[in-house]
């Protein structure tokens, strides 16, 4: 596709994952930046996706142990069917 | 060559956000230096030459200076290392204002505002009037490229119009 057309909102959304991960092939990307600089909405959305993944890349706390989740469930199930 | 760099406020650079250092005590501000193979949008500091500037409006315009090796990018030059020299006050000071409602009036002069470019004529005109400069250029390039049988071209033909608006109006108004 032509560099000048360009991109449509919903290409942007469909994209922005890659654009963020620098995945894009530089066409795209200069189609994809150009069409940020006339688009308020969606440097706003690409702002929001960009806060999203800093806040969850940031998550410290240890997820619980499948095993551990599986153990206690267990033993609750078997506490509520032995009654 | 003079190159430029339209920048957000405070010298940001618009998709990275990096802060580039700006001039001091008359002095330019330190350079921006890439390392690795250069290349569009991933490695090397990214400037306009004049036919560029269309292309990336944004709140300041900076004149650059740059220097080591180049690539010619798409609508830009990508370059080993660039620096601030001056910020042209003339943009955000009214020009980019003046700019705007010259391209929408150019557009509707050149497409006679018909039903086919109506939308884009009035989009430039609302964008002009409410600042948001890059849309309003971008609406009226738009228009422009529903009149010729190459769309592209009659697309680049108005950016190239508009980049030479700002060479003249802005750059140089005194020539």
């Amino acid at each position: 596709m032509s560099s000048y057309i360009d991109l449509m909102c919903q290409e942007v959304v469909e994209l922005v994952t890659d654009y963020l991960a620098g995945a894009l092939a530089a066409e795209t990307m200069v189609r994809f930046e150009k069409h940020l600089l006339t688009c308020p909405p969606c440097t706003t959305y690409l702002e929001q996706m960009k806060t999203t993944l800093e806040l969850a890349g940031g998550l410290s706390g240890p997820a619980p142990a499948p095993d551990d989740v599986e153990r206690e469930l267990l033993q609750l199930f078997r506490r509520w069917h032995g009654r | 060559m003079s190159t430029y760099k339209f920048m957000a406020r405070g010298a940001t650079a618009p998709f990275s956000g990096a802060r580039w250092p700006e001039p001091a005590g008359g002095a330019p501000g330190a350079w921006v230096e890439a390392v690795g193979t250069l290349e569009q949008c991933r490695c090397g500091a990214h400037v306009c030459r004049p036919v560029d500037l269309a292309h990336w409006l944004h709140d300041e315009l900076w004149e650059t200076e740059v220097d080591g090796d180049r690539l010619d990018g798409i609508d830009c030059l990508v370059v080993r290392r660039a620096r601030l020299v001056r910020r042209i006050d003339a943009w955000h000071q009214g020009g980019a204002a003046r700019f705007a409602e010259a391209c929408a009036q150019h557009a509707a002069e050149l497409t006679g505002g018909g039903a086919d470019v109506r939308g884009f004529i009035d989009d430039a005109a609302l964008s002009a009037q409410y600042g948001y400069t890059a849309v309003a250029a971008h609406a009226c390039a738009m228009a422009a490229a529903r009149l010729g049988d190459d769309e592209e071209q009659a697309y680049r033909r108005e950016r190239l119009w508009q980049a030479d608006w700002i060479v003249r109006r802005v750059l140089s108004p005194g020539e």
